[in-house]
């Protein structure tokens, strides 16, 4: 009887343990960063003790559960969404470098940009301004989508109607009558440009350049754990012009010319395309560690630019008294199975530009040297003709030659003596 | 001692110095050399726009001046101390110590001499030959580039100074050789480790295994620690991330110049009571 009741307590006790214990779940915060351009977003786990995020810009962060796993081919731990994924109801506190502590409350975003010009039109929006700012866009959406269907109608009409003066004027000549009534093409609606989120649940970050602690706590005030972080907060160091530059066989791999101290080396016989760009120098490990918190790389005094929008204020690019205007170009493909294509300035009346930027023909700029192409940058066209490499190469053994010269000029002297 | 004699005596000496090493072909050398890693980097431009058609550079000469550097502080330091033992050990040093000539002259002369070697094959004549590479290349001399050259030039004395310490304080003058050897490879050794297992030694692709990790966080620390001891490291990041802006240098030149000061005072402080 004993033994048959310890039984049946073990076998209690092994059942409520199988089916009794729930499966723990990890934290981690999930980041929309603005990156100086756009919002992106990333996870910050838990092994991640510090963030950075771009000073006085604003932010959406919330604290989920999830279950993390560890993804070896790129090393780092990654969320499984389909297994878990709540958002964790609480405040999150930040204490800045003199103790003081602000909380914040979760609210409703929404991040919207114009697709035209993201740099200039992104915004995020919060609490009543989300909803009404989202629900203008849906009715934006709704109209562009009814003008469509309309055009559409149209198109159809305009279609029927052609058809039927076809098959007329197969069977008479049309009177001038029946050809006044041709219809016209119906215009298409304008492209449809504006870009939105769905309304999320998000903590507004918005700080100024420093360090700061923070952590999140849930409905009674109480530290939730893996949460507590180091935050960074940095702001570009420099900012300035400069250019995207490429060369006429490479045009879809521009290198960044921002304008600081930097030379462009090349020859007389090339063509070069320069695009104005508006840049902005941050921290190399900061925006590194911005982009992906889980990166491993080490920390330098490295300093890195980022192109943040094309400049369109610069039409034109003044050089040695000439002045060279920013024009439209076309790249056209070559036909058949060959690769290639041709660069070639935009007919008048197209406006299907393949890019803009300032087309520089050195060969036509006559025998300058140096240009400058900005306040501290310039171009530097270089020599080359045959035997330079071994001119230089000699040249430099010039000391030894002087050595030499005076050790025999000194032996003469001596057989003189 | 009167100054005026002391004067007399260190230019005598000085003079006396110069012209033993200007007749041995050794620093002639080492000038081609130095020269020749200038040409290097200018003819690699030059080919480099061939493929490439154009590059964007902030100072092709930078990492020559580096290496130019490195090379000159080895070489002198190992000048200096060779000669200084050697002085010691033929007992020539009684020679110029018999008359108007006292440790501070001594000191002095062969300082001043390997200043102005290090003055001519650093900074004179690597300017010059970037004049002359404008002629031939097009390649402009810049501003940054001739503030490099001094820098070099600086960071090379101070190391040639602490090899001076060095021979003083040693018993066996020739000994204190291995040890500033030793020393100046090791903080050179540092920077080279350091930029090649962080830059060219990295995963390519973010699928790729990342063998190097241990390696790349040994000698990122070494070189994070180095900057504050190593004049090698300074100047090496102050020419990397782009800073060679005139209160930095300044204030880099500044610090080295006090440092200079210091170790030529030990210097001579250890030699007198060497020779007490």
């Amino acid at each position: 009887m004993k033994k048959l009741l310890i039984t049946i307590i073990s076998s209690i006790l092994l059942v409520t343990s199988l089916f009794g214990e729930e499966a723990e779940y990890d934290f981690v915060y999930a980041l929309n960063y603005y990156n100086g351009v756009s919002y992106n977003s990333t996870i910050i786990p838990p092994h991640t003790k510090q963030m950075y995020l771009l000073a006085d810009s604003m932010n959406a962060l919330v604290f989920r559960e999830t279950s993390l796993y560890y993804w070896s081919l790129t090393s780092e731990f990654k969320a499984d969404w389909a297994v878990k994924n709540s958002v964790v109801s609480g405040l999150l506190a930040v204490k800045d470098s003199n103790g003081n502590i602000q909380r914040f409350a979760g609210q409703p975003y929404v991040i919207q940009y114009d697709m035209r010009d993201m740099a200039n039109t992104i915004s995020i929006y919060w609490g009543p301004d989300a909803f009404s700012q989202y629900d203008k866009f849906t009715k934006m959406q709704q109209a562009y989508n009814n003008a469509v269907y309309e055009y559409n109608l149209a198109l159809q009409d305009y279609n029927t109607k052609v058809n039927e003066l076809l098959q007329l004027s197969m069977q008479s000549s049309l009177s001038e009558e029946q050809l006044a009534t041709f219809p016209e093409v119906p215009e298409p609606p304008a492209n449809f440009s504006l870009v939105s989120t769905e309304i999320n649940l998000g903590y507004p970050m918005q700080f100024s350049e420093g360090k700061y602690e923070m952590w999140f706590e849930d409905m009674n005030q109480k530290e939730i754990r893996d949460s507590r972080k180091r935050l960074v907060t940095f702001s570009a160091t420099s900012e300035s012009g400069g250019f995207k530059v490429f060369e006429e066989n490479r045009w879809t791999v521009p290198v960044d010319f921002p304008d600081s101290k930097k030379t462009l080396f090349t020859h007389k016989a090339s063509t070069l395309y320069f695009q104005p760009y508006r840049y902005k120098q941050f921290e190399k490990y900061a925006y590194e560690s911005l982009v992906n918190p889980q990166q491993t790389n080490v920390k330098d005094q490295m300093h890195i630019w980022i192109p943040i929008d094309q400049d369109f204020g610069i039409e034109k690019l003044s050089l040695s008294n000439q002045e060279i205007a920013k024009s439209g170009y076309k790249v056209i493909q070559t036909t058949g199975s060959k690769l290639g294509y041709t660069i070639s300035p935009l007919p008048d009346g197209d406006l299907d530009t393949s890019f803009e930027g300032i087309k520089l023909d050195f060969q036509a700029l006559g025998d300058t040297k140096r240009f400058a192409v900005g306040r501290e940058s310039s171009v530097v066209i270089l020599n080359d003709y045959p035997g330079l490499g071994l001119i230089v190469s000699l040249s430099s053994l010039f000391p030894l030659l002087l050595f030499l010269i005076i050790k025999e000029k000194k032996k003469h002297i001596r057989h003189k003596r | 001692m009167q100054s005026e004699e002391r004067w007399k005596s260190i230019k005598i000496l000085t003079k006396y110095f110069l012209k033993t090493h200007l007749n041995r072909i050794d620093i002639w050398l080492l000038a081609s050399a130095c020269l020749f890693v200038f040409s290097l980097f200018a003819l690699n431009t030059i080919r480099t726009i061939h493929k490439d058609i154009f590059i964007i550079s902030d100072g092709i000469y930078a990492m020559p001046t580096f290496l130019v550097s490195c090379l000159l502080s080895i070489f002198i330091s190992f000048l200096s101390i060779m000669k200084v033992s050697k002085d010691f050990d033929s007992r020539i040093y009684e020679t110029y110590l018999y008359g108007p000539v006292d440790d501070l002259c001594y000191l002095t002369s062969v300082v001043i001499t390997y200043t102005l070697i290090n003055f001519g094959i650093t900074f004179l004549l690597p300017t010059v030959w970037l004049f002359l590479l404008f002629f031939l290349t097009g390649i402009p001399v810049t501003s940054i580039a001739i503030i490099e050259l001094f820098v070099g030039m600086s960071v090379v004395e101070t190391m040639f100074l602490l090899g001076l310490v060095f021979v003083a304080k040693s018993e066996k003058e020739r000994n204190s050789v291995w040890v500033v050897l030793i020393l100046q490879i090791f903080y050179i050794g540092i920077i080279f480790a350091h930029t090649v297992v962080s830059k060219y030694l990295i995963p390519i692709k973010r699928t790729d295994i990342d063998v190097f990790k241990f390696f790349r966080d040994v000698f990122s620390f070494l070189y994070a620690s180095s900057r504050y001891l190593s004049p090698f490291t300074s100047m090496f990041l102050i020419q990397s991330t782009g800073q060679s802006t005139p209160i930095m240098v300044f204030s880099f030149l500044g610090i080295l110049l006090a440092v200079d000061s210091v170790l030529f005072i030990i210097a001579r402080k250890l030699l007198s009571r060497k020779l007490a």
